[in-house]
């Protein structure tokens, strides 16, 4: 370990225009160094806080000086870089040749905004941000527990991003914490930018489709997982927290369950896996029955779409290809195009798609309002990353349909369960309660059960204190 | 190749579910299609009942060997019970045995998709294309092949209440299931009842999986669960059909209760049955990955159990598989053969199997428990 010294300092701050280097002698005559990145460092607090009481003490040493300040003795150059670059003011006092250093990071952050991802009409509206601490802040106000852990680990070579893991001492199943510090300590690669980077050195299957650690910005939605057993990661500068273990079933829950009313939610939620199941395989349904087994089809609906695909040059497969992929195109350009000109682009889409590739007759008018039920469907899932999912799954099950009809989709919805069931997040089963089966988590599971039944955490996390009543008052 | 672990156990939940709905479907395999035809009259239906009966006996059994403590250790306790020379000799007893279960369930499945969803295409490819999608099944493990029936379990219960439309039917008299005792002097249904009493085969294999299925002493009551619904499917569908076709009209057609499913209709299809077809694969499916999963580890138990089980062993168990499947498909497999010769020789397998296998173990258990004692 190089030990520190003010040259090896210089030499290793040159070229970086924002390094300060100051002196500054005290009343009582210590001669003090100040060493810091003028844009990392809140300059304001510095003058207020460490310089003037500083220069104006009769102390002998910075400790006795600032006493309110949070002051780390540094031993070697590379922990005193480490500092410096995360907003630290050096100090260097000449006469006791002591390094120390201050932490005053420049507190730069947006207001607390709504969720975008996960918008709901009722709850709370508050979201995460980029910074760590202040996501932090918003579980501690939700859990104020003494039980509610945080360990810190940094990750990346290059990014030296700070990963916070959070859960509820004596109630999360030990297990878990101790795959995911494992997974923690044992990442290695140069750059963190966002918590997806961390999920995907931390996923126990990186290959499939599936997310395996749910992303969310909700602070209630991470409260809530806290509470029934689960850990949060906070990775800085993401305003994405990613909480684990999850299953499938996780992704299709939304926070408004457990506001809406019991039997309101119990309607929403099994829509909300139909129309995951919709959105994959409505299109090859079509493409199976038109393809294969018209004698599946009533006399009055294979006449509508006989009509509409009599004066189609193109096999079912190519038309709903085409479609889809045109769907897709306009998808991703809405998101990527400028507000303003979005809008634009959604009436041309629909001009284009909904009326030219008719007329033109490149697609058939029933195929043009399935891949609108389709696409509306994606969006019922609330998780962004599932619905990009199912636009593969989508794909597969079209070639399926072409190639063996309807029991090739039946195969690809067999193949896709097992893949499913195969699937672990941190080592827990991805299809828990269904596979393996937890028959008493069922009240929470297709349906949402009234809060009153829910009186003990979902047995698959195997949480350490399992009921969620007093039970005394049981 | 990759060393994958395909017989390793990390959970250790206690679920006698997974033992109820692996003994419900695999007795639900393939007889609930042609049970119908073999059952046509109303009085038969007794047989059900009373060969359920003949099967809590042989569960009952089963559940003797569960409850001891060498079906939880797996391989050492097959070890500790019949010695390693044992072991080999039943592991290799049951590979035909599973070869023609394999053989007998594809090829008849396969037909009958063939019959009536893809007449045009080969049946061979109807028996390919579910054995690699079964071998991929298989490649999870038998942990997770364990869990996996759960959903398939989900996946195909619902095709029966599609069935409830049958009993509704203005036209149905309940005179149509009279009369339950035969009047006068009847053929003696031997092979009617030997039918229905394989039919209800198939929990024997469940011994091969003990291990995995965290065995404890209350199997006995879930293993009852199990019969007691295949029991009432069984009744369920053959009262259907009796209602539907008449005892009469009934022994002409194949495969009752499918030609049924072609009436049955929504407003969207016409062809519910075959919906209905495709989704009854999900139970193919997974036996055969379950029968692969144990053809391997019968095949290993024969050469070195301590090597890492590979990719390329459960591929070469399910090639062999496939190899005895196609060629029976291709040239043994001919239209009244396959009633005549292969149903018979499944019927016999089964039954003997059924009573043979429980038998074995449950004399095992007492022969060690006098000798230890």
């Amino acid at each position: 370990m190089t030990t520190i010294s003010l040259e090896a300092l210089k030499q290793r701050l040159a070229l970086i225009e924002d390094a300060e280097i100051i002196d500054r002698e005290t009343t009582d005559g210590l001669r003090l160094t100040f060493i810091y990145l003028g844009t990392l460092i809140d300059q304001e607090r510095l003058n207020e806080s460490i310089l003037v009481p500083l220069v104006r003490s009769f102390q002998s040493s910075v400790e006795k000086s600032l006493t309110t300040a949070k002051i780390t003795r540094l031993s070697n150059l590379e922990q005193a870089l480490q500092y410096l670059m995360k907003g630290s003011v050096l100090v260097h006092d000449s006469s006791s040749g002591r390094w120390q250093a201050i932490m005053l990071p420049n507190s730069l952050s947006r207001s607390i905004e709504t969720s975008e991802t996960e918008t709901i009409m009722f709850g709370p509206k508050d979201s995460f941000s980029e910074q760590l601490e202040q996501n932090i802040l918003l579980i501690r106000r939700r859990l104020p527990l003494t039980a509610l852990k945080t360990e810190r680990y940094s990750v990346g070579s290059l990014t030296q991003t700070t990963v916070v893991l959070m859960y509820i001492d004596g109630l999360i199943n030990p297990e878990f914490v101790a795959v995911a510090k494992n997974k923690l300590s044992s990442i290695d690669f140069d750059m963190f930018l966002d918590s997806s980077h961390v999920a995907a050195f931390m996923e126990d299957h990186y290959h499939s489709i599936f997310p395996q650690y749910l992303q969310t910005d909700r602070p209630d939605s991470c409260a809530y997982s806290l509470g029934i057993g689960k850990l949060v990661i906070f990775v800085n500068n993401t305003p994405f927290a990613l909480v684990a273990p999850i299953t499938l079933f996780h992704l299709f829950q939304s926070p408004e369950d457990y506001i809406n009313r019991w039997l309101v939610a119990s309607f929403l939620r099994p829509l909300r896996y139909l129309s995951f199941l919709l959105s994959i395989t409505l299109i090859p349904i079509y493409v199976a029955l038109t393809t294969h087994h018209y004698q599946m089809l009533p006399l009055q609906i294979l006449y509508v779409i006989i009509e509409s695909r009599s004066k189609l040059p193109l096999s079912p497969f190519w038309e709903a290809f085409i479609i889809l992929i045109t769907l897709e195109i306009i998808k991703e350009a809405s998101l990527r195009m400028p507000t303003k000109t979005s809008q634009n682009l959604g009436v041309i889409g629909g001009i284009v798609i909904g009326q030219a590739a008719v007329e033109a007759g490149f697609a058939s008018k029933v195929l043009i309002v399935l891949a609108g039920i389709s696409a509306i469907s994606t969006f019922l899932v609330p998780n962004y990353l599932v619905t990009k999912s199912s636009l593969l799954l989508q794909f597969i099950f079209l070639i399926l349909a072409t190639y063996l009809g309807i029991p090739g989709i039946l195969l690809g919805l067999v193949g896709m369960f097992a893949h499913l069931n195969g699937l672990t997040s941190l080592n827990q089963p991805y299809l828990a309660p269904v596979s393996p089966f937890y028959w008493r988590d069922w009240v929470d599971l297709f349906v949402r059960g009234p809060l009153h039944a829910m009186r003990i955490r979902p047995e698959a996390l195997r949480p350490l204190n399992k009921y969620r009543i007093s039970r005394r008052s049981k | 190749m990759q060393a994958i672990s395909l017989f390793r156990k990390t959970s250790h939940q206690e679920s006698g579910f997974y033992a109820l709905f692996l003994t419900n479907r695999i007795q639900m395999l393939y007889y609930m299609i042609v049970m119908p035809s073999a059952l046509v009259q109303p009085y038969m239906l007794l047989a059900i009942v009373a060969m359920g009966i003949a099967s809590q006996f042989c569960l009952y059994m089963l559940s003797k060997w569960f409850a001891t403590p060498y079906a939880a250790q797996g391989y050492q306790g097959f070890e500790k019970l019949f010695g390693k020379r044992g072991i080999k000799i039943l592991a290799l007893a049951s590979l035909p045995l599973l070869l023609l279960k394999i053989s007998f369930i594809s090829i008849s499945y396969a037909e009958i998709m063939q019959q009536f969803v893809f007449p045009s295409m080969d049946r061979e490819w109807h028996i390919v294309f579910p054995f690699i999608l079964s071998c991929y099944l298989a490649l999870f493990g038998m942990e997770n092949m364990v869990r996996f029936v759960t959903i398939v379990f989900i996946g195909t219960i619902w095709i029966f209440f599609l069935y409830t439309p049958y009993f509704l039917v203005q036209s149905n008299s309940i005179h149509d299931l009279y009369p339950l005792i035969p009047i006068g002097p009847e053929p003696f249904a031997w092979k009617s009842l030997l039918l229905v009493f394989s039919s209800f085969s198939g929990p024997e294999f469940l011994i091969a999986i003990s291990y995995w299925l965290n065995p404890q002493r209350k199997m006995l009551k879930y293993l009852t669960i199990a019969n007691a619904i295949s029991v009432g499917e069984y009744l369920f569908i053959s009262i259907a059909s009796l209602l539907f076709y008449g005892s009469k009209y009934l022994p002409t057609i194949k495969y009752p209760n499918v030609e049924m499913g072609r009436y049955l209709q929504s407003p969207v299809f016409e062809r519910v049955d075959i919906i209905l077809i495709s989704a009854y694969s999900f139970s193919f499916l997974y036996s055969i990955a379950l029968f692969v999963l144990m053809i391997y580890g019968a095949s290993r138990l024969l050469g070195k159990t301590k090597t890492n089980t590979t990719l390329i062993g459960l591929i070469v168990s399910g090639c062999a598989a496939m190899a005895v499947t196609l060629p029976i498909s291709k040239w043994f497999w001919e239209p009244g053969l396959e009633q005549s010769f292969w149903l018979d020789l499944q019927m016999w397998a089964g039954s003997a199997t059924y009573l043979l296998v429980p038998l074995l173990v449950w004399i095992a258990i007492k022969r060690k428990a006098r000798t230890t004692s």
